[in-house]
Parts: structure tokens; C-alpha cells; sequence
């Protein structure tokens, strides 16, 4: 019944998505059948050989993810999510329906594309894009991400951030390249498909800055990253291909290190917004600069190994001369840095707003997960073609060119490339040289005894006035007039009004269901008008 | 090789300070008067550095102003000085124009966290200013360097300044140049886009509760910073220099310029400059990609 | 319990503040490059503060001889006392020269700050600024003129480089019980802040 293959493929996406579970399972192991089960479902599609292993791991990894989360979550948000998963569901259902009707075989090997007729293949395309946008969040169809990662359990939304977000990216490879084929497609459903994705991108970025409380910037965020994803892999090449892939190793362990650090936080002080914590800085250091390192890989700056995957995504559309999509790129990657800096302000920066009483003791369990980012951003950004190598059998396999590097420590993009174990050891040496020299140099300095001595036009705050207003740091935006648009706008009318004719037709339907004469009646009629109707033809 | 590096660095800074002198002389003469002598900046910096004590915040004060003087001198020493040469080039061999730009963005970051962390409120909300007209900013001198790249079909920095053997990219593609130079005045920091550290509105914004030696880091990482901004430039649209004096006259004219138009014009609010700027100079310089 | 901004231990261990009789030659550049280069906070504490504007600006240019205006204390090396001041002007001007880093200045502007001028009967003014902060140079004058206040500037300048008065910061930390009782006759017994130290983690 079951089909399975090891392709490297899905070796790469199970081996994610084996380290984040492991490294979570150092801090909490609740609902542990549960995860294990979503794992399995995961390795099931990963490695699936044909149509119905694929759908069954699918449908596995949504009702198990649906009993955790709802655990926790109100009625109304586990609802959204199930609805919303199991459309997917329902869409690859009836693409894999009509692909069989077709091509008559389930296995990938045998479903061979130039059987299916012409006026069937846009059908397909479109119900599989359907599926791979609800799963990646890809607006208009991102209405159950942003509550989901907020109300469920702050530790499963690493999991659904840092791997089921991936499951959309695994389903287009497998569809798009490997069994349809690059050649089938045609490049005009695909050009809207890179557009949806980028505005996707500048509106949640948008979005992600007014937040006030910490997950839901942090989930808008994901929406926005696996956004370029989706851009990039609609660019239908190989290099195409391997920015993607790049960026969702990248984006993994990133969201794996920043929602764990928000989590410690959660934990310590019990606050989840914004507006009520602030200047946690000198009390944990270490959480402070775990953050900042992943602010860095987040916004994607050199020298740490965020850079490697821009890079390649912005080379790949140089050399297919995309002038305009990668104009939209580049100024959604300048507005992430508005959120990156309002999420290290508002917790770590800035004056206290808290009580001490309340905190407890951070184990140290929390730590592991985010020193394995840590680690894997460090990595990738001295050696950064380590991962093409790993990408370059992948490619082999798909059939396209592997990449050619001229040493590990440089990226070789196409169009141009740059050597990271330069930039990150020059880095290095001109911050210790300058930190000497000024050091060295003769005056002391004379540190301030309290928070409150700051030059504050001659006045001293005394301790009741709130000093923290930074954390409002998204809300002057709302006066510039593209973004005001954005920000007062969401999709929530659509979705109730969809909502509110599924259940007027419902209604209709509820009608045959009332045991009385009139609609025995009805019915009959109906069934035996269905009869004749059938036999005349 | 260190030879070169320490060069480079010592022309920036010491350039970098004349012409902020250079812009007090200017500026005053504008205004009917004499201003300082031109070394004033020098000056200005040696009492600073000999001041007896500073103010610090704690070590994350420290290390933001040590990360933003660390991001200026790396992004100029990415930048090749010289054409056709094999010196004062530093290491732009293994970086290019994209690995520029993002490093560029580098040093505020750190900067900001500086800021965030010594909790007076004036600085983060010349930070957050800065980052909000940065989303301006960007749009045009983005769109103006991408056009750039296409044409030229490559990112190398040494390559599109060898390409501008015949004419000058200013000339070849007059409306990009139009468009990045509008938005080359904002990261000059000069009116009219000049709001980040207005003294008279938000006592003296991000550089608030700088004092004695972190302000004399602070306004050197500037002097070093505002030298490479004029390299990439010059570099880029103006045909780049084949030796130290062409280089030098080149930077002048080009900050002769910014500094005329920033003693005209008064300043916009943060909402009004992303407003013209996503409205005026995108559209030139979107014009100008269509006729690459 | 420590009262105002400075902590004054850890000033007092810094050797430098002793006036020296013979200077080295590096301590007379420095003193040459601090002359030359004079940052005055941009505090308008009285009706003095209407000369400053035309001493700035285009007709007197004070700019030639390096002096600029800038807007926060840790900034600043200057600080012009321009007119009377009133009991709350004080405590803020107090305040604002406390965190302004040494080596700093006091040049007092006008008759009010010398013997209380014009207001030498009011119930709100203080009369004798000596008294409270220390003076390093007087202008005197109701106003004085920007011809008067630039020779101010020059005559502290000459200061700086020969080193012939004792500077008024080091007055003020060695002299700080005076300064201190005296202020504590205006502004009551607790002069703020006053440390707990009430931020740990911060050593």
C-alpha cells in the first residue's frame, strides 16, 4: 500500500524538520504521541513514491497538528485552521484524482504529463496552487496563520512556523519539478504566482511592524519570508531552485532560534506584549545577544549567513532580468528591518515597565535549541557552498546543472559571487582593532548609577512615568499613504462573507432533512424525475 | 596588502574631515559670514578624544558605537579606489555592489541597538526616524543600481567603472543618475531630507547622550562613512579615477553639489519625505529602467 | 545617600584635577586644541539668552573662533548662565551642569548673576550665582553687548591655555559641601536624585 523511495530530496526536509523536533524535545515533551505522530506524517510525505502515500501522510500531518493546537487555542482559531487545512487537502485530492484519471498509475516514475489533455492541465495547476497557498500563507489565503501561532502552545509554534510553513515549498518541487516538469508549464500563470508572492511579502512586513504583541509579529514575519519562497521558486529555473531551497534552510533555523527566545521570555516573565516588558537587557545578556544574532540572520545581513540566501534569490533574478520584481524584493527586505529592530527594542532595549516578583528561573534547556541556530547561521556564513554541495545532488537528481564552486568559503550565485570567510574574518579583526584603540585610549569613563540619569532637558523622570513609548514604534507609519491602505485594511470581510453564503446554502440543504410530508414528497419526486432523466439518455 | 588597507583608511578619514569642514565653510559663506578654519573637525575631534571622563551605559553602549564604526570602515573597503589599478582596491575582488549595499545598512543597526539601550526615549525616536525614511530612501537609489547591474550585466563595482571608457554613466543613463542623486542627498544626511537628527526638535535625536570619546567615534565613523557614500558614486555614475588627484576632484565636485542643494531647501517631515520620495524620484528613475 | 548626578569618588580618584606649576608640552597642545574648539549648550536660562542668537549667527560670527552650539549636556563644555535665575530655572541648571562631562566652563552673563541686577529685591530670584555654582568668567552688563560676550569668550580662552585660575569644576568637587549646604537653603533637605542604586546587573 505504502510506497516509499530515499531520495536526497527528502532526506534534506527530514532532516530539518528531525533536528527541530529533537531540539524541542530537550525543553517539553507534551503531547508526545501526538508530535511523534505529526513527525511520521512528515516523513511519509518526505519520502512518499506515489500519488496516495503523499495524501495520506498530508491528511495525517493536519489532524494531528489540529489535536495539538486546539488544545490550547480557542474554538474559533482551531476551527479556521481546520477548515483551511482541510480545503487544502481537498485541492490535492482532486488534483491527484484527475492526474489518475489520466495517466491510470499513482507512482511518480509512470505519470507521464503529455497523456493528460490540454484543457486539463490549467485545472490541475491551479488546485495545486491552491494547496501550496494555504499552506504557505500566500494572501489572500494566509487568514489562519497569524491566530494560530498566537494562541497555540509558544513551543509547537516553532514546529508549525519552522516546518509545516515548509510543507507547501516540498509540495511545488515535487509537483512542479520533478513529476510535471519544467517544460509544461507555461510562464504566464507562474509570473502571477512570483508577483503574488512579493506582495505578499511587503504587505505582512507592513503588517508585521504595527503588532503590539510578540508572536503575531514574529507570524506575520514567517508569511513574509516564505514569500520569497514562493517568488522564487516561480522563477522556474535552477538557480531558481536552489535560492529557494537555500532560504528555507536558512528561514528554519532562524525561526527555530527567534521563536525559542521568545518563548524563554514568555516563561520568565509571563508577559507576551510589547508595551509591558522592556530593558530586560543587563538582566540576560545571553538571551539578548542570542537575539541579536538571530535579528541579523532575519534581515539578512552579512556577515552572518542570512546574506547567502538574498544573494542568490537577487542574483537569479539579475540574470533573468526581472527589473521590477526584484525592485519589489529589495524593498520588502528594507522594510523587515523596522520589525527586527521593534522586536530587539521592545523586549531587551529601553526603560523597565516591570516588576521584578513575578520572574522565575529560565532552565537551561532553552538554550540548546537556540545554540544550534546560532551555530548553523555561524557556519553557513564562513563556508557558505557546504550547503551547495548538499544542493548540487538534489539538483542532479531533478535534472538540472549542478553548480560549480571554486572553494567552499565562496558563493558562486551565477551572476556574481563573494567570499564570506573574507567578510566575516575582516569583521572580526577591525571590531578588535577598533575596540583596542578605544579602549586604550586615556580618558575613563564614568558610568551612570541609575536608569534614570539621562539627559532629559534638565528634568529627572521619576520611576511612574513611562519612558518606554519605543515599543509604539510602528504607529507614525500609518499617516504615509500607501501604508495606511495596507494596514486598515485585511481580508476578513472576504472570508465572511464566504462564510456567510456557505451558510445560507447549508440551510437550504438542512431543509430535506425535517421528517414531514411535504418534503417525503419533495423527495420523491426529485429521485424518481433523476430516474427517467438518467434512463432516457 | 595591510599597507593599502591602512591608506585607504587614513585618506578617508582625513578627507572625510576636510570636506565636513569644507561644508561649515561653505554653508557660512552662503550665510554672508566666515565660518571655521577648515581643520576645525580636527580639532574638534582631538578635544573631544581628550575630554577627562565619558558618559557610559553599560557594555551594549559600548559595543553598539564599536559596531557602527566597525561598518563604516568595512564598506569602504569593499569599494575599489582606483581604476585600472592594483592598489587602494582593498578586497573588492571578493564582494560586489550587492554585498555593498547591505553592508552599508550594517552600522545603523548596531548604532541603533547603542541607542536603544542607554533608555533615553529622544534617541529611539531618531532611530526610529532614520528607519522610516530609509524605506524612502531606498526606493530610488535601489531602482537606479539595479538598472545599472542589468546593463552593465554584471555586479563587480571595478567592472562597471572600467565600462565607462567612452562615456560616463551620469550621461549614458541621465535619468537614473537624476534619480539617485535625489536620494544620494538623504543618506547625506543634508536638507532637505535631513529630519534623523534635527538638535532643535528632539534634542539632537540618536546622538543624544553621546559624550566625549563615543561622540568622537561617532563623528568619525560619519567622516569615513560619507567619504565611501561619495566613492560609490563617483565609482558608479561618474566614471570612477585613475589617480589620487582625479579622485579627489571628482568627490568634491559631486559633495559641492549635495552641500549647495542642502543650504537651500528647509526640511521635510519624516511622513513628507517618504511621501516625495515614493512619488517623484521613483518615477524618474523607473522611467529611466524602461530605457536601458 | 548621594545627592545629584556626579559621583564624586570616583572624580576625585582621577589625579589629573590637580593644577600642575609646570605644564609638559602634551598637556599644552591639548589645552591649545580645547581652546580652540568650544561647544556651549544651547540653554537659554534668562533674558540674556537674547544676545546669543545675533553672537551665532552672520553678523558677529562667533563661529570663527570654533564655538558651536549643541543641544545636550554630555555634549557640551560650555554652559552660559545668560540673566537671572529663578529658583526653578536653578535646579535644572544645576541638573544640566552636573551631566555635562569635565572639563567644563560657566561663563555667567549680566548684572543679575553678579549681585541680582535688576531683581537685587525679588522673593524668587537668587542674587550671588558664586554662591550656588562656580564662575569661570563674568560678563557683566544689562545686556551686555555680543562685542562683550565674544571678549568673554577670548579671555576664557586665554584661561584655558596658560592655566592661571583654577578651573570651576574642580572648585565644585573639592568645595562640594559649600555648594551643596547652599543649595539645600533653597530646594529643601533631599536635593534629587538620590541614589538606591536601584537598577542591578548594572556594575
Amino acid at each position: 500500500m505504502f510506497n516509499f523511495a530515499i531520495t536526497s530530496l527528502g532526506n534534506l526536509f527530514f532532516v530539518l524538520s528531525l533536528t527541530v523536533f529533537v531540539s524541542l524535545w530537550f525543553i517539553k515533551r507534551d503531547n508526545i504521541i501526538l508530535q511523534t505522530l505529526l513527525l511520521t506524517s512528515l516523513g511519509i510525505i518526505f519520502y512518499a513514491n506515489d500519488l496516495i502515500t503523499l495524501f495520506i501522510g498530508w491528511e495525517i500531518m493536519s489532524w494531528s497538528s489540529y489535536f495539538i493546537i486546539s488544545g490550547k487555542a480557542s474554538l474559533q482559531t482551531s476551527q479556521k485552521y481546520i477548515i483551511f487545512n482541510l480545503g487544502a487537502g481537498f485541492a490535492l485530492l482532486g488534483a491527484i484524482v484527475i492526474i489518475y484519471s489520466f495517466v491510470g498509475s499513482f507512482l511518480y516514475s509512470e505519470i507521464v504529463f503529455n497523456k493528460i489533455p490540454i484543457e486539463f492541465r490549467t485545472p490541475i495547476y491551479i488546485l495545486l496552487l491552491v494547496t501550496i497557498f494555504i499552506k504557505s500563507a500566500i494572501m489572500p489565503f494566509h487568514y489562519w496563520v497569524v491566530d494560530t501561532y498566537e494562541e497555540s502552545d509558544h513551543l509547537f509554534s516553532v514546529i508549525l512556523s519552522a516546518i509545516i510553513s515548509k510543507a507547501g515549498i516540498f509540495l511545488f518541487i515535487v509537483f512542479f519539478i520533478k513529476i510535471i516538469g519544467y517544460k509544461y508549464l507555461q510562464s504566464n500563470l507562474f509570473d502571477i504566482v512570483a508577483w503574488l508572492g512579493v506582495i505578499t511579502s511587503i504587505v505582512a512586513s507592513f503588517k508585521a511592524i504595527s503588532q503590539d504583541s510578540m508572536k503575531r509579529l514574529l507570524a506575520y514575519s514567517s508569511i513574509a519570508q516564505v514569500g520569497y519562497i514562493v517568488t522564487i521558486l516561480a522563477i522556474l529555473n535552477g538557480s531558481g531552485l536552489e535560492a529557494g531551497l537555500y532560504h528555507t534552510i536558512i528561514h528554519t533555523f532562524v525561526k527555530l532560534l527567534l521563536f525559542v527566545n521568545i518563548a524563554s521570555i514568555i516563561y520568565i516573565t509571563g508577559k507576551t506584549k510589547f508595551s509591558e516588558l522592556g530593558g530586560l537587557l543587563y538582566e540576560y545578556p545571553a538571551l539578548f545577544i542570542l537575539l541579536v544574532i538571530g535579528i541579523i540572520g532575519l534581515a539578512g545581513m552579512p556577515p552572518l549567513a542570512g546574506f547567502n540566501s538574498k544573494f542568490l534569490i537577487y542574483t537569479t533574478l539579475l540574470e533573468e532580468k526581472k527589473a521590477l520584481l526584484l525592485v519589489a524584493v529589495m524593498f520588502s527586505s528594507a522594510t523587515a528591518f523596522l520589525y527586527c529592530y521593534k522586536l530587539v527594542y521592545g523586549i531587551y532595549l529601553g526603560q523597565p515597565t516591570h516588576s521584578k516578583e513575578s520572574y522565575q528561573k529560565l532552565p537551561n534547556s532553552y538554550y540548546i535549541a537556540q545554540i544550534i541556530g546560532t551555530l548553523i547561521l555561524i557556519l553557513l556564513a564562513i563556508v557558505p557552498s557546504l550547503a551547495i554541495e548538499e544542493f548540487n545532488t538534489i539538483l542532479i537528481s531533478l535534472g538540472f546543472k549542478p553548480t560549480d564552486f571554486k572553494s567552499l568559503f565562496e558563493l558562486n550565485g551565477g551572476f556574481a559571487s563573494f567570499n564570506g570567510g573574507v567578510i566575516m574574518s575582516i569583521f572580526i579583526a577591525i571590531f578588535i582593532v577598533i575596540l583596542l584603540i578605544a579602549y586604550k585610549l586615556k580618558n575613563k569613563t564614568r558610568k551612570v548609577k541609575d536608569r534614570l540619569d539621562i539627559s532629559y532637558c534638565g528634568e529627572i523622570p521619576n520611576p511612574n512615568i513611562n519612558l518606554h513609548y519605543g515599543y509604539g514604534l510602528g504607529k507614525e507609519l500609518s499617516r504615509i499613504g500607501f501604508i495606511r491602505v495596507i494596514l486598515t485594511n485585511s481580508s476578513k470581510r472576504y472570508w465572511e462573507q464566504i462564510r456567510v453564503v456557505t451558510e445560507d446554502s447549508s440551510l437550504i440543504i438542512k431543509q430535506f432533512y425535517n421528517i414531514s410530508v411535504q418534503n417525503i414528497g419533495l423527495i420523491i419526486i426529485l429521485f424518481f424525475t433523476t430516474l427517467l432523466l438518467i434512463g432516457v439518455q | 596588502m595591510f599597507l593599502d588597507i591602512f591608506f585607504m583608511i587614513i585618506l578617508a578619514y582625513s578627507f572625510g574631515f576636510l570636506y565636513y569642514g569644507l561644508y561649515r565653510n561653505i554653508s557660512a559663506r552662503v550665510h554672508g559670514r566666515f565660518g571655521p578654519p577648515i581643520i576645525q573637525s580636527f580639532i574638534d575631534s582631538i578635544k573631544l578624544f581628550s575630554k577627562e571622563n565619558s558618559t557610559s551605559f553599560g557594555w551594549a553602549f559600548y559595543a553598539g558605537i564599536i559596531f557602527m564604526a566597525t561598518g563604516a570602515v568595512i564598506t569602504m573597503l569593499f569599494i575599489p579606489f582606483l581604476n585600472h589599478s592594483t592598489h587602494l582596491i582593498g578586497f573588492s575582488q571578493y564582494g560586489n555592489l550587492i554585498v555593498v549595499l547591505y553592508l552599508m545598512v550594517l552600522g545603523p543597526l548596531g548604532n541603533a541597538i547603542g541607542i536603544g539601550s542607554n533608555g533615553n526615549p529622544f534617541g529611539v525616536m531618531g532611530v526610529t526616524r532614520g528607519l522610516t525614511r530609509l524605506i524612502g530612501l531606498e526606493m530610488p537609489f535601489y531602482i537606479a543600481l539595479i538598472g545599472l547591474m542589468i546593463a552593465n550585466q554584471t555586479a563587480d563595482i571595478s567592472t562597471i567603472m572600467a565600462n565607462q571608457s567612452e562615456i560616463y554613466n551620469a550621461f549614458a543613463h541621465p535619468l537614473l543618475f537624476i534619480g539617485a542623486f535625489i536620494s544620494f542627498v538623504g543618506f547625506m544626511g543634508a536638507s532637505p531630507f535631513d529630519v534623523v537628527g534635527a538638535p532643535q526638535e528632539i534634542y539632537s535625536g540618536p546622538a543624544t547622550e553621546f559624550s566625549g570619546k563615543f561622540f568622537a567615534l561617532a563623528l568619525s565613523q560619519s567622516a569615513i562613512f560619507s567619504f565611501t557614500k561619495l566613492l560609490l558614486i563617483v565609482n558608479l555614475f561618474l566614471g570612477g579615477a585613475d589617480n589620487l588627484f582625479l579622485l579627489i576632484a571628482k568627490t568634491f565636485i559631486l559633495f559641492l553639489a549635495v552641500v549647495l542643494v542642502g543650504n537651500v531647501y528647509s526640511r521635510f517631515t519624516t511622513v513628507g519625505s517618504v511621501e516625495f520620495l515614493i512619488k517623484v524620484p521613483t518615477v524618474i528613475a523607473l522611467v529611466g529602467l524602461f530605457f536601458i | 545617600m548621594q545627592e545629584g548626578f556626579i559621583d564624586y569618588q570616583k572624580v576625585l580618584d582621577n589625579e589629573e584635577h590637580a593644577i600642575k606649576s609646570t605644564q609638559s608640552v602634551i598637556e599644552k597642545a591639548v589645552d591649545w586644541f580645547r581652546s580652540k574648539s568650544m561647544f556651549v549648550l544651547a540653554y537659554g536660562t534668562g533674558c540674556g539668552a537674547i544676545e546669543m542668537p545675533p553672537t551665532f549667527t552672520s553678523r558677529y560670527d562667533i563661529e570663527r573662533l570654533g564655538v558651536v552650539g549643541v543641544a545636550t549636556p554630555r555634549q557640551a563644555d560650555i554652559l552660559i548662565v545668560s540673566g537671572y535665575c529663578s529658583y526653578k530655572t536653578l535646579k535644572r541648571v544645576i541638573r544640566s551642569y552636573e551631566q555635562m562631562n569635565e572639563p567644563k566652563y560657566v561663563i555667567a552673563l549680566g548684572s543679575c548673576t553678579i549681585n541680582g541686577g535688576m531683581y537685587w529685591d525679588s522673593y524668587n530670584t537668587i542674587k550671588r550665582l558664586e554662591d550656588y555654582m562656580p564662575v569661570d568668567i563674568f560678563v557683566n552688563g544689562c545686556m551686555p553687548r555680543p562685542e562683550a560676550l565674544i571678549e568673554g569668550f577670548v579671555k576664557l580662552q586665554d584661561n584655558i591655555r596658560n592655566a592661571k585660575r583654577k578651573a570651576g569644576y574642580i572648585k565644585y568637587i573639592e568645595d562640594n559641601e559649600f555648594y551643596k549646604a547652599n543649595q539645600r537653603k533653597i530646594f529643601g533637605d533631599n536635593i534629587e536624585p538620590t541614589y538606591e542604586a536601584n537598577f542591578e546587573g548594572m556594575n
